[in-house]
């Protein structure tokens, strides 16, 4: 009998797993992922094309704010939160999921257990995100930063979670006897601290609220988390993972992927107060957070050397890989906007940023730049696996990944130069000739949205060179999801090169 | 926020922590920080080998195959085909580059 059709209470049974699976192949362990990892990404695509949508409108209004004014219901502040949201729960958190399930299946060397567990939590999570997003829409937002979603959205939320949790541990504790792969670290420990991160914020915000200022010092404590110890460990356990498999060799220094994982683990949770620098918080927690921030810099340096060095060499695999492309960017972009994020917590430089555009091309700098390129680069790897088919096109491979490219390239180096000067003109200062006294400028904040107002639609114009992107990959999904198997019967067949092509492949 | 919220949190808190200890623990003692090199090359085996080199973009559509290229339909290897002794040496760009 099968391991993998053991009950669900037999697996959760304390004790020794003596059933543990037998090895399985590649192949066998893809195919019994097909169905929930299909769902996932189809259901990330989907928030994928809303959230891109709702991102347009937000960057539109920006300099056009008349820009379908007439529509209670998409005013900026209901947009950009439903934008925010649905990419964060919807199309990341979806695509996390997917990538997460997939992997955990391969590096645990056993096929995929109750996959029933993983059909009601995407059921779930995608009804809680979509109730959510329209709660938003209605006005019904707690406006809480990064925790927008009514209260009434995210108990069906929790369900999903914690049954994606469940499967999590079950999968761990049948998994192949031996060592544990870095990213097999990093997708269980993302897997433990989200639930930790989301039921604490909510409990303290939404439900059983705190006062003053603990409020914004547990607001920044997870809306940071969630990108360091979520979306962060799922990224860098996709690079540890297809980096070395597209290339064929492995990470050059896997102490030093030990020392990038265990030194995030410990600093990563007090960097998220650097939000709150010149806010009225304690001295001391601030500092924390400013120092927890600078010393970000040993894991962000340890898994840049290890991802780059491991490319030296390799380089030329650029042009044929397209999941080394989306991976590579995103691995560049990860280095550059975490060194930067440490940056911004020093004071000096908080003060001319913060408050600024500045912070918000940094959010799209690591949760696209670096999250979502490795995201596609992970799809691109797996639906092949999974469908026993190719993608059918090499062009729009490269129109999504030059647009994104380029796109998201544009956006954060447009949006810096705007925050950089609405912070400058902001904290200007003059000097009296007569006493020498030096007085902010107080500008009119008018003419400060006025003087930013190009690198707001070079965001609008980067918005559709992305959208563009997005809509030559979802063409593309439905394409291959549609597109006849070239492979006759549901198992995967060896052949060997010498063998005769199917009449269809010939 | 009331007294049970606040023990929630600090429980959890601990939990979390207490967590932590115990996975560090847990990897020495199972000798997880043992062997480094050999911990690297955990994802390669006998289908996905070490030096094989994999996902490549898709051929064009009735391109034949050049000399030495995979006669499945092009250098796209999704653990279909059982590569032969020789492939391990074949080039591992076997494909017309894209843009």
């Amino acid at each position: 009998m099968s391991s993998a059709d053991s009950s669900l209470a037999a697996s959760l049974k304390p004790g020794p797993a003596e059933a543990t699976a037998e090895r399985a192949l590649l192949s066998e362990i893809d195919v019994s992922t097909r169905r929930p990892v299909f769902f996932f990404l189809c259901a990330a695509l989907v928030w994928l094309l809303a959230g891109t949508a709702f991102a347009l409108i937000a960057s539109f209004k920006l300099h056009n704010p008349a820009f379908l004014g007439q529509a209670e219901w998409l005013t900026f502040g209901n947009v950009r939160t439903a934008h925010l949201n649905s990419v964060v729960y919807g199309w990341a958190t979806n695509a996390a999921f997917a990538v997460a399930i997939w992997l955990m299946a391969r590096l645990s060397r056993a096929q995929l257990r109750h996959l029933g567990i993983l059909d009601v939590a995407g059921l779930f999570w995608n009804v809680g995100v979509a109730i959510g997003v329209v709660g938003i829409l209605r006005g019904d937002s707690t406006s809480i930063e990064w925790l927008e979603f009514p209260a009434y959205a995210t108990p069906v939320l929790f369900v999903a979670y914690a049954l994606i949790g469940l499967w999590a541990i079950i999968t761990f504790r049948f998994r192949q006897p031996g060592h544990v792969y870095v990213s097999q670290w990093y997708l269980l420990a993302a897997l433990f601290w989200f639930p930790w991160l989301y039921s604490i914020a909510q409990i303290m915000l939404v439900f059983a609220p705190a006062r003053g200022a603990v409020q914004p010092l547990v607001n920044w404590w997870f809306a940071h988390n969630v990108l360091g110890l979520w979306f962060t460990p799922i990224g860098l356990a996709s690079i540890y993972y297809f980096l070395p498999k597209v290339l064929g060799k492995p990470i050059h220094s896997y102490y030093l992927s030990a020392l990038g994982f265990w030194s995030l683990a410990l600093f990563y949770n007090w960097a998220g107060v650097h939000h709150l620098i010149g806010g009225p918080e304690p001295a001391w927690v601030i500092t924390a957070g400013i120092v927890a921030s600078l010393l970000m810099v040993i894991p962000v340096v340890a898994t840049g050397i290890n991802h780059h060095v491991t490319m030296v060499g390799s380089f030329g695999r650029l042009k044929d890989s397209p999941t080394l492309r989306f991976i590579v960017f995103g691995g560049v972009s990860y280095t550059l906007t975490s060194l930067i994020g440490s940056a911004m917590a020093v004071r000096s430089f908080n003060e001319l940023a913060h408050f600024t555009h500045f912070t918000v091309a940094h959010a799209h700098h690591g949760l696209y730049a670096f999250f979502t390129m490795v995201m596609f680069g992970a799809i691109y790897y797996m639906m092949p696996r999974l469908t026993g088919r190719e993608w059918p096109s090499a062009p729009l491979i490269s129109v999504h990944f030059w647009f994104c490219a380029v796109g998201i390239t544009i956006y954060v180096v447009g949006l810096k130069i705007g925050g950089l000067i609405q912070g400058w003109e902001m904290i200007a200062t003059t000097t009296d000739p007569q006493t020498g006294e030096v007085a902010l400028r107080v500008p009119l904040f008018l003419d400060i949205v006025k003087h930013t107002l190009p690198y707001l639609v070079s965001r609008s114009l980067a918005g559709v060179m992305i959208t563009i992107g997005h809509l030559a990959f979802a063409v593309h999904f439905v394409w291959m999801l549609l597109q006849p198997r070239a492979v006759a019967g549901t198992q995967p067949v060896r052949l060997s090169p010498d063998a005769a092509l199917p009449a269809s492949r010939a | 926020m009331g007294f049970g919220a606040y023990l929630f949190v600090v429980l959890m808190a601990a939990a979390v922590m207490a967590s932590a200890v115990y996975a560090l623990y847990w990897a020495v003692k199972t000798g997880q920080f043992r062997e480094f090199e050999k911990g690297a090359t955990e994802i390669f085996d006998e289908e996905e080998p070490q030096g094989r080199p994999t996902d490549f973009f898709p051929k064009k559509k009735g391109r034949a195959n050049r000399p030495g290229e995979p006669r499945l339909g092009g250098p796209f290897d999704n653990g279909l085909r059982v590569p032969s002794p020789s492939s391990e040496d074949a080039s591992p760009y076997q494909g017309k580059p894209s843009a």
